[in-house]
């Protein structure tokens, strides 16, 4: 996880256009996350930690304001977790209005992906 | 080490709106920065690299904790109207009337006693009476309205050390605005006494020293009050 902000740090060229784009689908994110299961803060964020392995991770700020835009806009919601060990979490859970977005989302991401391949790789479009 | 997390995001927080949401957002960002910086130890970080790669890794809260003041389903406690528009209008009007009391009150005596002066004692005897009445409501209208001022209390969050301060305050507070309305009769009072004098007794070279007097009655005054007070205390 140092590994990340380390990294970040750096500010590598290939590696932070990487993280710009990523950054602007973090909502995207975040609700995949929560279409698997209820979910807090930490828990997210190290989920993504490992899915990009240690090369990306939301600084808790960004997580924050998106949960509270998600909340406001209806995808999620939240709750108080019990758990008895004394910490005190809030849990989000996705909403059906919240899949319908990240459904609807994860189509447009797929829409544009295709689009990248197209105008990065302009050859191989060619070829085809 | 654990504890200086939570002094940073309690100082973290000191520029943040005072509402219930940034309160639970606090408890929810230290309880995770908590968590992320276990995980950091056990990893087998040092305690000061995990301390401070966990608060690094919160970033610029700005635009976070201007989301929590505009909040429209949940309106800050804050932006509760500390004085209805009727009453701040009524409360202007009362304090308006009461000051052109004050200033008109001295028209009588001089009207009174430039025009009928010459007609007898009981004329300018009238004029002080009726500055007097004048004065009287004046200082009646401002009593009232401080009494029935609706207080201004801020915003606590609640269960905390500053709201029992707080009640302990309004508590005292009580007291104090009385003692306050009466000591803002005073000085009319004293303007009043003094013209008395003077035109009773026609000493205008004496009488100004009324107003070194009265001061000196104010603190007097105050001070006694103020040790009846720690006395009952």
């Amino acid at each position: 996880m140092g590994r990340a902000l380390e990294n970040q740090n750096k500010g590598g060229g290939a590696l932070s256009i990487a993280s710009d784009v990523i950054r602007g689908h973090t909502d995207t994110i975040i609700l995949a996350q929560l279409m698997q299961e209820d979910s807090y803060g930490y828990k997210i964020n190290r989920a993504i930690v490992e899915k990009t392995e240690g090369l990306f991770e939301l600084k808790e700020a960004t997580l924050y304001t998106a949960f509270r835009r998600l909340e406001q806009l209806g995808c999620i919601t939240s709750y108080w977790g019990d758990e008895n060990t004394g910490a005190r979490r809030r849990y989000y859970s996705i909403t059906p209005y919240g899949v319908e977005q990240y459904t609807r989302m994860a189509a447009e991401w797929e829409q544009s992906a295709r689009l990248l391949q197209r105008l990065i790789y302009p050859e191989t479009e060619m070829k085809k | 080490m654990e504890y200086r997390l939570r002094a940073y995001v309690d100082e973290l927080f000191q520029s943040a709106p005072r509402t219930q949401r940034a309160y639970e957002l606090k408890v929810e960002l230290t309880q995770n920065l908590l968590d992320k910086y276990f995980a950091l130890l056990s990893e087998g970080k040092s305690e000061d690299d995990a301390y401070n790669l966990t608060v690094m890794s919160i970033g610029d809260v700005r635009e976070l904790f201007a989301g929590l003041s505009e909040d429209e389903d949940v309106p800050p406690p804050m932006a509760q109207p500390a004085m209805p528009e009727e009453g701040r209008a009524r409360h202007a009007a009362v304090v308006t009337i009461a000051v052109m009391l004050y200033i008109l009150s001295v028209v009588p005596v001089i009207v009174i006693s430039s025009l009928f002066g010459g007609y007898g004692e009981g004329w300018p005897v009238l004029g002080v009476a009726l500055m007097f009445v004048m004065i009287a409501a004046a200082t009646g209208l401002l009593i009232y309205d401080h009494m029935t001022k609706p207080k201004n209390q801020p915003y606590v969050m609640p269960g905390t050390v500053v709201e029992e301060f707080k009640e302990w305050q309004a508590g005292k507070s009580q007291k104090k605005q009385m003692m306050k309305s009466i000591r803002s009769a005073y000085w009319p009072l004293v303007l009043a006494l003094y013209f008395l004098l003077s035109f009773g007794t026609g000493k205008w070279y004496i009488t100004w020293i009324i107003f070194l007097i009265a001061p000196a009655v104010d603190s007097i005054i105050s001070a006694v009050l103020t040790l009846q007070d720690k006395n009952v205390r």
